[in-house]
Order: structure tokens, then C-alpha cells, then sequence
């Protein structure tokens, strides 16, 4: 990692978890493992919650970057050690925006990023799938009616989600949205109809690939967020409630929710590159997260089990 | 004769700098074996060093805030520092310290436009400079300039943006945070418009457009206005001539479709058969415009079929006043997902489905 990447130390963290799930995906175990877990206990702080690096402000992304890279390079005992459970549940109140408070018609039921950070629909979905890691039920703590509405009034004319109420419905923001329902069995507060409307829309017929918005360009990374968003729609569309809600099965896989061929076509022929790594099109320079996104695409193409994208770690 | 700036041997260290000199800079630890470990410039590692010391005591004076704007300079992606950044201006309390914080706003936007930090940071400015009445108690600012800023003046900054890039999500995000929190929608059709104008394909300009049109004219805010509605239907079928494979143009009008259940019956019926007809001859004219049409005029009957038996919520008896028969839409809905499969393989999966959910 050269100097090239200065700019990012906000994002350590990030970085770990974009590398070591590319890696792990690759790979059946990561490199270092030990000395992963300190780094990853050291960006932890008292007051809950993971920052991107150490003696930073907890984020919520970075701490959701920090326990599933505990989980991928360590399994459940690492986040059991390290984890502490307590304290991250009193950072993710804090972290969520009552109605009472300003902005509270429009954000409330949503999640702040960070204290004095901004608000959208990414720390919903963080804030979800931090607890399906942690084991935390989220409904003994937070307010899960109010976070629904918030999601629900997200979605837009066109079927996806947009990063705030009113915004244009972005593939990135939908997968969070509808992961964050699913996560917590509440996919069907939504009109599922034109969620799949939208999203089966985002698959180009020239490139196989994913856009993120509507007359958009395709993009790598999509073929995680669309992708992802539309095995989790399809589940939802052809599972009843009740059959959903059974976490007994290790090994539920994505059915037939878009055209999987052209997607890996996309990914292996225009996206990888032969000295390594992913692009997010041609005429663009890899880096992490793109590689990271466009090989969970990938995943996503080969019988993929719905529990990773549940955060199931009881069940992984 | 020298060397370019960037080419020049002698790095400048902040902590060597006389007014720093009384404070003990404090290095990152990054274990003993560190992981993922960045090659840091000496600058960027140097105040760090310093600001860790001053977060540790706690310092917000004119020098910490100076040292935020050289790190956010060289990483603007850092939250803590941003974070701190905003401590310090709230404990000066200037309006004119919150004033420039405009100009180094367009310096950082400069070296990236994609920024969370940088747009989060823009509402707290705005909302500082322009107190919407919501926003609690806090301590009235010091005036110690007669520099002012107004709406116009941050509708100018995001035309700005605009020019360069016409579907920047955070602009959006941000113009619809304006305009909703000082409630000035009567540019908002008009822009729209222009943006259209620019680029029939410019989704993120429909998406407001709808917005726009649902805070303001068809949303319960102002009750059922049948202008209103038959204008934008007619203002969509203008913008389909020559580019009716759209799609945002398509979305928006189902959009529209099923929201109007406050205009008049007759009226939207009318509108009903103007758009089967214009699907009809458009299926016409090529594939691709055959797959869009017809994928809208599937969803449009699945949808009304849903609403005509009453199992959308909250949406009136509009639906069954309109006299529909539900069965004979959800039949054209699978007969043409059927023809969309052979049309439009690439979404098989997802007709297949839909034919599934019309059962």
C-alpha cells in the first residue's frame, strides 16, 4: 500500500475488511490472523463502536467493517473476544435519530454515520447487519417501527431506494434498504412489485452488467448491490413470512433472480484485469473496492448461500 | 532556475514550526506488527502527530482549526478531524470564521466533489449561516463581519456543480434538503425543466421533478389538482417523441399514474386510454422501444388490477369508482410479460415472477 493511498486513513478499517473478504473469498483463510485482531481491537473505543484507525471517532461503517473482517479472519470466537457487545449497543442508540429531535420528521428512524455525522440510508443497513454479527437483537434496543418508515419512505416512483427521502432510487442505497428490512424480516412494509420493477431494470442487456441509477453506466460494483438486492427480493417474493423467518437451513441458496452468465461475463471479461484485480469498467484503474464488490458479484453468480448476505454467523 | 513545488527537497513540518513548539506531538500506533499499514507522507504524518496531542487536551483555537484545514487538505475523507473541525468553530463562534468556511468548502470540493464529510459539513454551514427555525437553541453567532449569505448565493454554488455534472447525487440529496427546509419550491419546475432540456435522459432531474411535484401539487399538500396531472402526462408524451425507449421518462409516468387518485375519474380515464393507444403504436416502431412500453403498460395493469380490488392501503375509493375490471387488466399484465420474455431476455428471471405473483 504505497502513497498513493494517503487519503484514506479515515478508512483503515475499511481497507482491512475490503481486503480480507476479496482475500477470503479467494482464499479459504487470511493471512496474519493474530496480528489482524489487535489491529482491528485497537480502532475499537471505550465509548462503543469501531473508528477507521485507532484514536479515531467511532463510524459506523468502519465498525461494520471491523467486526465482519473479526468474523472473516477470526470466526465468532474473534468477535466474542474482541466485540464489546455492550458498549457497541449503546453507540448504535446513540447513533439513532428520535423523532423529537431536529430533522426528526424527515431522518428520524434513521441512523447519524458518526456523532455529528451525516444521515442516510447506509447506517441503517450498517446498523443492522452490526447486530446480526454481534448477535444483538435489535429490537430490544432500538426503535425498529420508526427505522421501517424511514426505509419506506425512501423508496421512490421508480421502485429502489434512495439515500435520504425524495432521492433517486441508486443501487448502492436500495441494497441497503431492502438488506436492512430483510435483516430484521420486514421486507414486505415495501412495494415489492416495484422494487423488482427497478431493480431487474438495472441489468444491461448490451453490457450484463449492472447501472446503479436509471440511464446510468454500467459499473462492477453493482453486480454486488443489484445483485444482491435482487437474491434477496426474489427470496422474499417466493418465501412466505413464516418460511423466511426459519434460520435452521445452513445452506439456502439464491435462485434464479437475474441473468447470472451475463453478469460473470461482465465481471471476468471487462472488469478483471490479468496482472489482478477488478476495474469498475474498461478505461478505469482497479482498486479495493471495486475488486472487493465485483468478486462478491461474482459469488452471487455460483450458488451463492443467502446466509452470508443475512450475516447468518450462527449459521456460516 | 528552481525546481517545481512538488519536485522541492525540503518538506515543511508543522511541529518545527515556533507556534507549535510547546506542543509534544503523539505518533499512531499501529501495534507491533502493523496490518494494512499506509506509507503516510512525512507532512500528513507530522500533524497528525500534532493534532492527537491537541484532540488529547482538548484545544479549539484559531491554530487547531488551521491544522484541520491542513489534514482535511491532504485527506478529506477524515471524519474525526472534520468532526473536530466543527467543535472548534462552534466554541469561536464567529460568523466570520462559518463565512469562510464557503471558500475552504470550494477548495476541498475542488480536489473531490464525492465527499460524505464535505456535503454533511455543507448543511451545518448553511444551517448556521441561515438558522431555519428548527434548529434548537444554540448561542447567537458573533457578527463580526457585515459579509452575509443568502439562498440565492447557494442555488448559484449548486448550479455550479450542476454544469460539471448534471446527476451529482449529493447535489440533489442537497438542493432537496434546501429546498424543504427553507421551503422555497417555486424555482424547482422550471429547473427541472431546463435540466430536461439539456438531457431527456437525465433521470436524477425527473427524480426531483417528482419530488417536486409531490411536496407541492399532487401530494396531499395541496389536494387533488387535475391540471396538475394532465399537464405532466402531456409534458411526458412531448419529451417520448424521438427517445420512447426512456425509461425515466416511462417511470415517471406510471409514478404520476398511481398517485393521482385525487383528480377527477373522467379525466384520468382519459389519460388511461391516450396511453394504452400511444403504447400500442410505439410497440410498433422497434424492439427496444416495443420492451419499454410494453414493460409499462404490464406494471401499469398489475398495479391498477391491485388497486381496483383493494389490496393497496390507504389510497381511497378512487380506484373503484374508476370501473375497471381487474381480471381482464391482470390478464393483459401476463400476456404481456409472456411477449416480454421472448422481447427482453435479459429480465426472464424476473417476468417469470411477476406471471407468478398475477396468479
Amino acid at each position: 500500500l504505497g502513497v498513493e493511498y494517503d487519503g484514506k486513513s479515515g478508512h483503515l478499517t475499511a481497507k482491512a475488511f475490503v481486503a480480507s473478504e476479496g482475500l477470503a473469498s479467494l482464499l479459504k483463510r487470511a493471512p496474519r490472523k493474530q496480528a489482524c485482531l489487535d489491529f482491528i481491537e485497537s480502532c475499537q473505543n471505550p465509548s462503543g463502536g469501531f473508528g477507521g484507525g485507532p484514536q479515531q471517532l467511532s463510524h459506523i461503517a468502519t465498525t461494520y467493517a471491523s467486526v465482519a473482517a473479526l468474523f472473516i479472519v477470526g470466526g465468532k470466537d474473534a468477535l466474542r473476544e474482541v466485540a464489546n457487545r455492550e458498549k457497541t449497543k449503546v453507540f448504535l442508540q446513540r447513533l439513532q435519530v428520535q423523532q423529537s429531535e431536529y430533522g426528526g420528521s424527515e431522518y428520524g428512524g434513521s441512523f447519524r454515520v458518526h456523532i455529528g455525522g451525516e444521515v442516510d440510508m447506509r447506517a441503517c443497513y450498517l446498523a443492522m447487519a452490526v447486530c446480526r454479527f454481534l448477535e444483538l437483537n435489535p429490537a430490544e434496543f432500538l426503535d425498529l417501527s420508526s427505522m421501517v418508515e424511514y426505509i419506506k419512505r425512501c423508496q421512490t416512483y421508480e421502485g429502489g431506494f434512495g439515500g435520504e427521502p425524495g432521492n433517486e432510487a441508486h443501487g448502492g442505497y436500495s441494497y441497503c434498504g431492502f438488506a436492512a428490512l430483510a435483516l430484521v424480516g420486514m421486507e414486505d412494509q415495501v412495494d415489492l412489485f416495484q422494487l423488482l420493477d427497478w431493480a431487474s431494470s438495472r441489468q444491461q442487456t448490451y453490457e450484463g452488467g449492472f447501472n446503479g441509477r436509471t440511464n446510468k453506466l454500467t459499473d462492477s460494483c453493482y453486480s454486488f448491490w443489484q445483485g444482491a438486492l435482487l437474491c434477496l427480493l426474489e427470496r422474499s417474493l417466493s418465501k412466505g413470512k413464516e418460511e423466511r423467518k426459519e434460520e435452521n437451513s445452513s445452506d439456502e441458496k439464491c435462485g434464479n433472480p437475474f441473468k447470472k452468465d451475463a453478469l460473470r461475463n461482465w465481471i471476468l471479461v471487462c472488469c478483471q484485469l490479468v496482472e489482478g484485480g477488478f476495474r469498475d469498467k474498461p478505461g478505469v484503474r482497479p482498486d479495493y473496492y471495486h475488486t472487493c464488490y465485483a468478486l462478491s458479484g461474482l459469488y452471487l453468480t455460483h450458488n451463492a448461500n443467502v446466509n452470508v448476505l443475512l450475516c447468518n454467523v450462527r449459521n456460516l | 532556475m528552481a525546481a517545481a513545488a512538488h519536485e522541492r527537497e525540503e518538506v515543511v513540518l508543522l511541529s518545527e514550526q515556533p507556534e507549535w513548539s510547546d506542543v509534544q506531538p503523539i505518533p499512531q500506533c499501529e501495534g507491533v506488527e502493523p496490518v494494512v499499514q499506509i506509507l503516510y507522507d512525512k507532512e500528513y504524518s507530522d500533524a497528525m502527530g500534532l493534532l492527537r496531542a491537541v484532540m488529547r487536551r482538548g484545544e479549539l483555537s484559531q491554530r487547531t482549526l488551521h491544522l484541520t484545514s491542513v489534514i482535511i487538505f491532504m485527506n478529506s475523507a477524515h471524519f474525526t478531524v472534520w468532526e473536530f473541525r466543527r467543535c472548534i468553530l462552534h466554541s469561536l463562534n464567529s460568523k466570520r470564521e462559518w463565512i469562510s468556511e464557503l471558500d475552504f468548502m470550494k477548495e476541498v470540493n475542488s480536489m473531490n466533489t464525492k465527499n460524505y464529510q464535505l456535503w454533511n459539513h455543507r448543511r451545518v454551514v448553511v444551517e448556521t449561516l441561515m438558522p431555519s427555525g428548527g434548529s434548537g437553541n444554540g448561542p447567537a453567532l458573533k457578527v463580526d463581519t457585515i459579509e452575509t449569505y443568502t439562498l440565492k448565493d447557494e442555488f448559484d454554488h449548486l448550479g455550479e456543480i450542476f454544469a460539471e455534472d448534471a446527476k451529482h447525487y449529493h447535489a440533489w440529496a442537497h438542493r432537496q434538503w434546501l429546498v424543504r427546509t427553507y421551503g422555497c419550491w417555486d424555482k424547482e419546475m422550471t429547473f427541472t425543466k431546463e435540466l430536461i432540456k439539456e438531457d431527456v435522459y437525465n433521470n436524477s432531474a425527473w427524480n426531483h421533478r417528482f419530488y417536486v411535484i409531490m411536496n407541492g401539487f399532487l401530494g396531499d399538500h395541496q389536494g387533488g389538482n387535475d391540471d396538475v396531472f394532465v399537464n405532466e402526462v402531456m409534458y411526458c408524451l412531448e419529451c417520448l417523441k424521438g427517445s420512447e425507449e426512456n425509461e425515466s421518462v416511462w417511470s415517471f409516468l406510471l409514478g404520476l399514474l398511481l398517485r393521482a387518485n385525487h383528480v377527477g375519474t373522467s379525466q384520468y380515464l382519459q389519460v388511461l386510454e391516450i396511453l394504452f393507444k400511444f403504447v400500442k403504436v410505439t410497440q410498433k416502431q422497434s424492439k427496444t422501444r416495443a420492451v419499454r412500453c410494453v414493460f409499462f403498460d404490464a406494471s401499469l395493469c398489475y398495479q391498477l388490477a391491485l388497486r381496483v380490488l383493494g389490496h393497496v392501503k390507504d389510497t381511497g375509493d378512487f380506484w373503484k369508482r374508476l370501473d375497471l375490471d381487474a381480471a381482464k387488466l391482470l390478464h393483459q399484465a401476463v400476456d404481456n410479460w409472456r411477449l416480454l420474455k421472448s422481447l427482453d431476455p435479459t429480465r426472464e428471471a424476473s417476468y417469470e415472477i411477476k406471471e407468478g405473483l398475477a396468479k
